[in-house]
């Protein structure tokens, strides 16, 4: 034996000297001991041929097969790994397409033009590239290639201008660069593995396994003996990564054919096939553009841009038969409940993909918000079949940003609900939620909300906390595009700092005004959100948690036409309405069908105060006959005390229609004060235009309710003849505004009536009025008078004596000296307090209450009135009736044989001032005509006593037609009734005005035409006065030369007679004087002065204070 | 190696070829190791120029001629712009196509393109195959291939896992197979073609910084032996390829190259040098057929072997090598200790009119400079790992033991003060001077003088 001067040991050679000796071959190389290869970190630069990195690779392929550990960490396992990460940005291509270029360097091409170059060592380089090319090209298959296509970075922090990281290689199909390449590793990352170029060396059988599937097709496409013998080392190494696969796997790459490359598409570029050696390399079929192919994608038609994954998060066999990145997912893969990471920023479970997912912690909230109360159709319960517990959405924002409330609403595949919410007895609820993916499949994620314990987010368990609040929505309607939507959001709540977001879509809407009118201690606040946008879904933000409330729309047409009739009246307002211009009208009422606020929950239970809180500050669910509220109503606004009329005001919001007033519910909030006389207060436009608004939207969310069309909608409004033409316009401006903010601007669809001639048209249509025919409407602060002689309309008259000046306070006389209420007061409450025990009586009682107090007669009045037709009392067949009572108190008939005898008397002294005939009819509309019943129930006795005044002021009989008195149940309706019913609807101010005609009181032939105020002396005023005294002696001579009329006819205590006239022929110049006084203060808060024309007659001046008087002191 | 190649040829090796052409490939003009080498050859030859080796001369110190090609200075194939260039800049990589940079790019690394050629390529061979591929087409290729006879043959000396030699070796080969730029192509192009490719047999000191990592020697051999295997040694493209290394490393400090890079004298160098003399001595038919190939082995059992003595070397080399050796070892001890007491009073010299003018002249100093190389080069060896340390090369008395492992024979003598150590190199000397050829100059005589002194001596003491 010798020792022989080499590296490698091998025992049976024997050689002295220079001997011969063998090759040194793979044998040899092998067993060269390198003691730092199995670590070897240093780029391997040994090899004497330009196309050394090719052949680095080649060996490498071959060292770390050889080395039995696919897994070390060789420099030899960083080259293949980095090959490898090449090919796969080869696959990935079109990922990256932004961030790679791939160049090609043809062969023949790139030689001959170096070696033509003009410099030496271009020349030298073609030289050297082109000698190798061709004494190495059996070892490197250089002598079957044609092109080199290179991979060249352009990504974010990119070193160079060029930079090739890889290329392909005739030897190995791929080689890297041998530069670090990390400053590409993040831009780069690929399907299934972690950065490529990287410390963490990844063998084949490591990586996504479709782009191991694509690597031995391209293998199988070549033909494995084919590919064996051009890369020999390749080949065994895929050979070897292939015992390292699953039996799954192994038998999916048993099945490559040659073919099977053609599940792949081509790549090319510039329209040339990338190839080596004519295999051709194809594309990650992972990918359409950064879209990930896969069946887990969600399927969402909402969502714009790159769909996101998602993932169940138990381990099962439910998904295994669903691709998932490339390949199908696996029994063993779970998602994470939670991943605080972006979207963008997650890596897909059992891979290293950055790409988005989703998983049920992005879906569900922590918390559930429970509930004591059922719900209502109105809102998305949850498709919670207990109906004792309600519960509110627990969906996060981001659900939303996939899905619509329809689609939540919804099924997804198989008739499955895509939400559910099942609740067990002790209180938890179990939340399914089923998320659409491809394939008609879908992720179903489950959370089960436990009662008093805190959430744990990690391990699926949310939390359940009651909270009680009541919610309504007003209108629930979905509008159309090109239709404005005004929403009213009413919130009670009995939680401190809970707030509602509305959203529409996933963009949150803007609140145009959120008012909280009362805070929530100690009981719930009273809260209103105006909205003017379209949301669709509610969020309830208690701070640490939010959960959505998912209102359930109605969708409308527009198929009916309506007209409202409305008529604002001083002391009771009315609303008729008609469809499709029928001359039939009807009150306007909520049906149960056309609730429009839509309550979240059916009853408050316990909270009380939440109920109530709906009627007291929005409206009540249904209005109508047979209800507790119906129309006429009283006109009152209830606003809130801090209430600013120089700001925007919101109806429902700052004020509202107090539809409670006068029945039931107090005392009154402390947050809210009622304003009655709207109609003549001074200077409080906006007073006006926001009771009149809440008016409005009540009309239109009527229409929409009832598939109106809005734009045809008809709106009638009225005005009395004693408005002056200035105060008119400014009324008018007010119903224009509101017309079109609430249906458009078609004006013409705006309707002006007079209060005086709407009635004639009412009792024309329904009552048969004769030629010659008188209506008088007799309101709360005015009477209009509408004469038509030979059914020709000839005055127009109207003052300021109605019912108000029986039950009023005179001109300044107090409360506490109003006959009236004095007289009733007690008897009425005693009457109340005696059916307490009724349901809803102790309402009312509270009610009594508080309007006893008020500082004006006229409400106190208004109210009892309003007991007789309150709810309860008819349902409990309470007899309470204040009208009844009037007309039991003889006495008092004199107040009212005063009122309608000057009314009519002086009506009498109009028309033969004109030369009218006699009238033949005599039509009473109003609420203030109801008192008529006071006199007599009887129309005959009623025609007798009026023919008795107008025969003595004509001096003629009525002969063959004798007089003839309408008078309806529901006399206030008149005027509505009448404006649906006219046909003239385009009378107009300056027309009606022309019809005007007004006694000026002093005498039976001056006219007021052309008197201002400033002529109203002392002298006139006695003149008025003189005729007063006038009339009272005609009126009691009435009851003599008529065989004690009053006695026998009206049931009148002739024991107060006496007494009746004295009182009334007392002061009545002072009290015209009074009268003027209080007329020209009016007229200064309206901007009027002393030059304006006296509209009225003087005559009722006197007699105001004498029916008050007459009232108290009899 | 070359410098132990002139060595062997100075002391009279046996080379079956007449004339030595070496011709040096190396960006790196200032290496120390080159540039001794460069020194000693031309000493060599200013030597060998006074010397005549025909008939009857039987001196054969400095016997193989060795020139370098026509008008080739310091045996150096000038590489142009490599100085002071980096690489990328030597191709000029910002005008090429973009394609072509592209390519570039893959196939070399930053630090490729980076590296500075001054001192070679650094280990870097990949970059050492293009830019010495000028080599083709320069005119010292030319006047080589023109000065190119039949039957001349050519060796290829490299190493595997350095820079310049590793790329130079299989690019010179290619280049000489391939090319068909000169006259003379086809006695190239079917010339024998011998190479020794030097495994590694040494380490550097770590530095970081260097070029040069010898923790990656044997991870660079493994994957160029596998390159060769390929592409040099299966298509036949050499005849015979001589494999060495060894696996006890000597250390040497780290220098990329330069003045520093000054490396001990090697016995792989040495048998390197043999491996040459091995080559040429092989008969046409010999080398005929498949690449031939050679290891060498030393005749001993120990793997650890140390200290190597002639003993331990293979028969034949020890014929080849152990007499010219001994002698020109000898003739240095000589001309080191005796020479200058001796010349005045001693016929060999008087004779021959060697007077102090020939000894003061350049032709003795060369020689007197020539062995003091050789010495160095032996002692270099000696100081190695492994050790080859043949000879105890200092003052030593008695002069005949200075073959290590090898007693001389006892004298036969009864006279013996007369025939010991140095007395016995006089009598050597002066027992021959008389017998050659009077008509010789006096360099000639030297020469011849000692030669056959030395070759006496030889005989008697060590019966080579």
């Amino acid at each position: 034996m010798a020792k022989i001067l080499r590296l490698h040991k091998e025992s049976n050679d024997n050689i002295t000297d220079w001997g011969l000796s063998k090759r040194y071959g793979k044998d040899v190389i092998n067993q060269i001991t390198d003691p730092t290869g199995a670590d070897a970190k240093k780029e391997i630069t040994s090899i004497p041929s330009p196309f050394a990195r090719i052949d680095l690779a080649k060996n490498a392929f071959k060292w770390v097969v050889d080395s039995n550990d696919l897994e070390g960490k060789t420099i030899h396992h960083k080259m293949v790994s980095d090959c490898l990460d090449v090919a796969e940005l080869f696959f990935n291509y079109d990922k990256f397409s932004d961030k790679l270029e791939i160049l090609v360097w043809d062969k023949d091409q790139e030689i001959a033009e170096l070696k033509k170059s003009r410099n030496e060592e271009h020349r030298i380089l073609g030289a050297s590239l082109e000698m190798y090319l061709e004494q190495d090209a059996a070892t490197y298959n250089f002598q079957d290639f044609d092109r080199i296509y290179l991979l060249n970075y352009i990504g974010p922090d990119k070193p160079a201008q060029m930079n090739i990281i890889g290329a392909t290689s005739p030897a190995t199909l791929f080689v890297s660069s041998s530069n670090n390449l990390r400053y590409s590793s993040i831009h780069l990352k690929s399907n299934g593995q972690d950065l490529p170029f990287d410390d963490d060396y990844s063998p084949l059988y490591q990586r996504d396994f479709a782009f191991q599937k694509y690597f031995y097709a391209l293998r199988a496409s070549f033909g494995d003996a084919k590919f064996a013998q051009y890369f020999p080392e390749l080949d065994a190494y895929l050979l070897e990564c292939y015992r390292h696969l699953t039996d799954d796997q192994k038998k999916t790459i048993d099945a490559l054919k040659d073919d099977s490359i053609q599940q792949f598409e081509e790549l090319s570029i510039k329209g040339n096939t990338v190839e080596v050696l004519g295999i051709h390399l194809c594309k990650n079929t992972a990918f359409v553009g950064d879209q990930l192919v896969s069946d887990f994608i969600i399927k969402s038609d909402k969502y714009v841009g790159v769909k996101p994954l998602v993932l169940p998060f138990q381990k099962g066999n439910d998904y295994i038969t669903l691709r998932y990145v490339q390949d199908n997912w696996s029994k063993d893969y779970e998602a994470p409940i939670y991943d605080d990471r972006k979207l963008n920023e997650r890596i897909l479970p059992n891979t290293s993909e950055k790409y988005p997912y989703l998983t049920i912690g992005d879906f569900l909230e922590p918390v559930i918000v429970s509930m004591p109360y059922e719900m209502t159709d109105h809102f998305f319960n949850g498709n919670n079949k207990d109906k004792k517990t309600s519960y509110l959405i627990p969906l996060t924002d981001r659900f939303f940003e996939f899905f619509t409330v329809e689609d939540l609403m919804g099924n997804v595949a198989t008739n499955k609900k895509m939400f559910e919410i099942r609740s067990s007895i002790n209180g938890s609820a179990e939340v399914t939620l089923r998320i659409p993916i491809q394939k008609n499949r879908y992720i179903e994620y489950s959370r089960i909300y436990y009662t008093k314990v805190e959430p744990d987010l990690m391990a699926n368990k949310g939390s359940a906390i009651e909270k009680r609040f009541g919610l309504g929505v007003l209108p629930l309607v979905a509008f159309e595009q090109g239709l404005k939507p005004f929403y009213r959001i009413a919130f009670f709540s009995e939680e401190n700092g809970s707030q509602l977001i509305f959203k529409n879509s996933n963009e949150e809407v803007e609140i145009k005004s959120h008012i909280i009118r009362r805070n929530f201690k100690p009981n719930c606040s009273i809260e209103s959100y105006v909205l003017e946008d379209r949301f669709d879904h509610i969020g309830l933000d208690l701070g640490p948690c939010k959960n959505y409330i998912i209102p359930i729309f109605k969708t409308v047409g527009n198929a009916t036409q309506f007209t409202f009739a409305v008529d604002f009246g001083t002391t009771n307002t009315h609303v008729e309405y008609s469809l499709d211009g029928s001359k039939n009208s009807k009150s306007f009422n909520i049906g149960k069908e056309e609730q429009q606020m839509q309550r979240l929950h059916k009853d408050y239970g316990e909270e009380i105060d939440i109920k109530s809180a709906f009627d007291e500050t929005f409206i009540p669910n249904t209005i109508g006959d047979g209800d507790m509220y119906s129309f006429p109503i009283r006109t009152a606004l209830a606003e809130n005390v801090n209430i600013d009329y120089k700001k925007q005001t919101n109806s429902m919001a700052d004020a509202n229609i107090p539809f409670r007033f006068e029945k039931a519910g107090l005392p009154y909030p402390p947050f809210y004060k009622v304003r009655t006389d709207i109609k003549w207060s001074n200077n409080e436009r906006g007073r006006v235009t926001l009771y009149l608004d809440n008016l409005f939207f009540l009309l239109r969310n009527k229409v929409l309710l009832n598939n109106g069309d809005l734009a045809a909608t008809k709106v009638i409004w009225f005005y009395p003849l004693s408005m002056t033409k200035s105060r008119f316009n400014e009324f008018k401006a007010i119903w224009q505004s509101l017309y079109n903010k609430y249906f458009g601007d078609n004006l013409n669809n705006l309707i002006v009536l007079s209060e005086s001639i709407a009635p004639y048209y009412y009792y024309k249509a329904k009552k048969g009025l004769k030629s010659n025919a008188i209506t008088i409407d007799v309101g709360g602060g005015t009477t209009d008078v509408f004469v038509v002689d030979n059914n020709v309309p000839q005055i127009l008259t109207s003052f300021r004596f109605a019912s108000n000046s029986i039950f009023g306070d005179g001109y300044n006389f107090s409360v506490e000296d109003n006959g009236f209420v004095n007289t009733f007061k007690d008897r009425l409450k005693s009457h109340l307090e005696s059916n307490q025990k009724e349901m809803g009586v102790r309402d009312i009682l509270n009610a009594f209450e508080s309007i006893s107090n008020l500082e004006n007669s006229s409400d106190i009045i208004a109210f009892f009135f309003s007991i007789a037709s309150n709810k309860v009392i008819q349902e409990k067949n309470i007899p309470i009736d204040f009208l009844q009572m009037l007309a039991d108190e003889e006495k008092l008939k004199y107040v009212f044989i005063i009122f309608y005898g000057a009314l009519l008397y002086h009506v009498a002294k109009l028309m033969k001032a004109k030369g009218l005939h006699m009238p033949q009819t005599l039509a009473f509309s109003g609420n203030g005509s109801r008192t008529l019943y006071v006199l007599s129930n009887e129309k005959d006795t009623l025609a007798l006593f009026a023919s008795l005044i107008f025969e003595k002021v004509y001096g003629e009989k009525y002969v063959s037609d004798k007089l003839e008195v309408i008078l309806d149940n529901e006399p206030k309706l008149a005027t509505c009734k009448g404006g649906v019913a006219s046909r003239i609807e385009d009378f107009k101010f300056e027309e009606v005005d022309g019809l005007k005609s007004s006694l000026l009181g002093t005498d039976d032939t001056t006219f007021a035409e052309g008197v201002k105020y400033k002529d109203l002396t002392d002298d006139v005023l006695n003149k008025v006065a003189n005729s007063v005294a006038e009339f009272i002696d005609f009126i009691f001579s009435l009851d003599s030369e008529n065989k004690n009329f009053y006695l026998n006819y009206f049931n009148a205590d002739r024991r107060f007679m006496t007494k009746a006239k004295d009182i009334c022929l007392h002061g009545l110049l002072e009290y015209a004087k009074q009268g003027l006084a209080k007329k020209k203060e009016e007229l200064e808060s309206w901007g009027l002065n002393e030059e304006s024309e006296v509209e009225e007659t003087l005559f009722f001046y006197p007699l105001v204070p004498i029916l008050n008087l007459l009232g108290s002191k009899l | 190696m070359l410098r132990a190649l002139t060595m062997l040829l100075a002391s009279g090796a046996e080379c079956a070829f007449e004339t030595i052409v070496p011709i040096i490939i190396d960006p790196d003009d200032s290496a120390a190791d080159k540039t001794r080498t460069v020194e000693a050859m031309k000493k060599y030859m200013a030597i060998r120029e006074k010397l005549d080796f025909s008939n009857p001369n039987l001196n054969k110190f400095y016997k193989t001629e060795i020139k370098p090609v026509d008008g080739m200075a310091n045996f150096g194939f000038p590489l142009n712009n490599t100085r002071d260039c980096l690489f990328k800049d030597f191709i000029k990589v910002g005008e090429l196509s973009k394609e072509s940079r592209a390519l570039v790019s893959l196939l070399f690394s930053e630090k490729n393109l980076n590296s500075d050629m001054k001192v070679g390529f650094k280990g870097n061979p990949n970059i050492g195959s293009v830019v010495l591929n000028q080599f083709g087409t320069s005119q010292h290729y030319k006047d080589f291939a023109n000065g190119f006879k039949e039957g001349d043959r050519i060796f290829i000396i490299s190493s595997i896992f350095g820079g310049t030699g590793a790329s130079g070796f299989p690019l010179l080969l290619k280049t000489l197979r391939s090319d068909k730029s000169s006259q003379s192509w086809n006695l190239i192009s079917n010339a024998k073609i011998g190479a020794v490719t030097v495994l590694p047999y040494f380490q550097v000191s770590q530095d970081d910084n260097s070029g040069v990592d010898s923790s990656t020697f044997l991870s660079k051999t493994k994957s160029a032996l596998a390159y060769y295997e390929n592409n040099i040694s299966k298509n036949g493209s050499v005849d015979a390829l001589y494999y060495i290394g060894d696996n006890i490393p000597a250390s040497y400090a780290n220098h990329d190259g330069g003045s520093e890079q000054k490396n001990n004298a090697h016995l792989i160098e040495l048998c390197s040098a043999l491996g040459i003399l091995n080559f040429a001595k092989m008969s046409d038919s010999e080398l005929a057929g498949d690449t031939k190939h050679f290891e060498y082995g030393l005749d001993s059992n120990d793997d650890a072997i140390h200290s190597i003595v002639f003993s331990d070397l293979g028969k034949k080399t020890k014929e080849d090598i152990q007499k010219p050796l001994t002698q020109l070892l000898l003739m240095h001890k000589y001309l080191t200790y005796k020479l200058h007491d001796e010349y005045r009073h001693q016929p060999w010299a008087i004779d021959n009119g060697l007077n102090k003018a020939f000894f003061d002249d350049d032709f003795f100093s060369n020689v007197q400079a020539f062995s003091n190389y050789y010495v160095e080069w032996l002692s270099e060896m000696s100081n190695n790992t492994r050790s080859f340390s043949p000879f105890n090369i200092g003052r030593i008395k008695p002069l005949f033991s200075l073959i290590n492992g090898k007693s001389a024979n006892r004298p036969w003598t009864i006279i013996p003060f007369l025939l010991k150590d140095y007395a016995l190199f006089d009598n050597a000397l002066n027992s021959n001077f008389k017998k050659w050829n009077k008509a010789a100059n006096k360099e000639q005589k030297f020469m011849e003088v000692f030669y056959r002194a030395t070759e006496k001596l030889v005989q008697q003491k060590f019966n080579m």
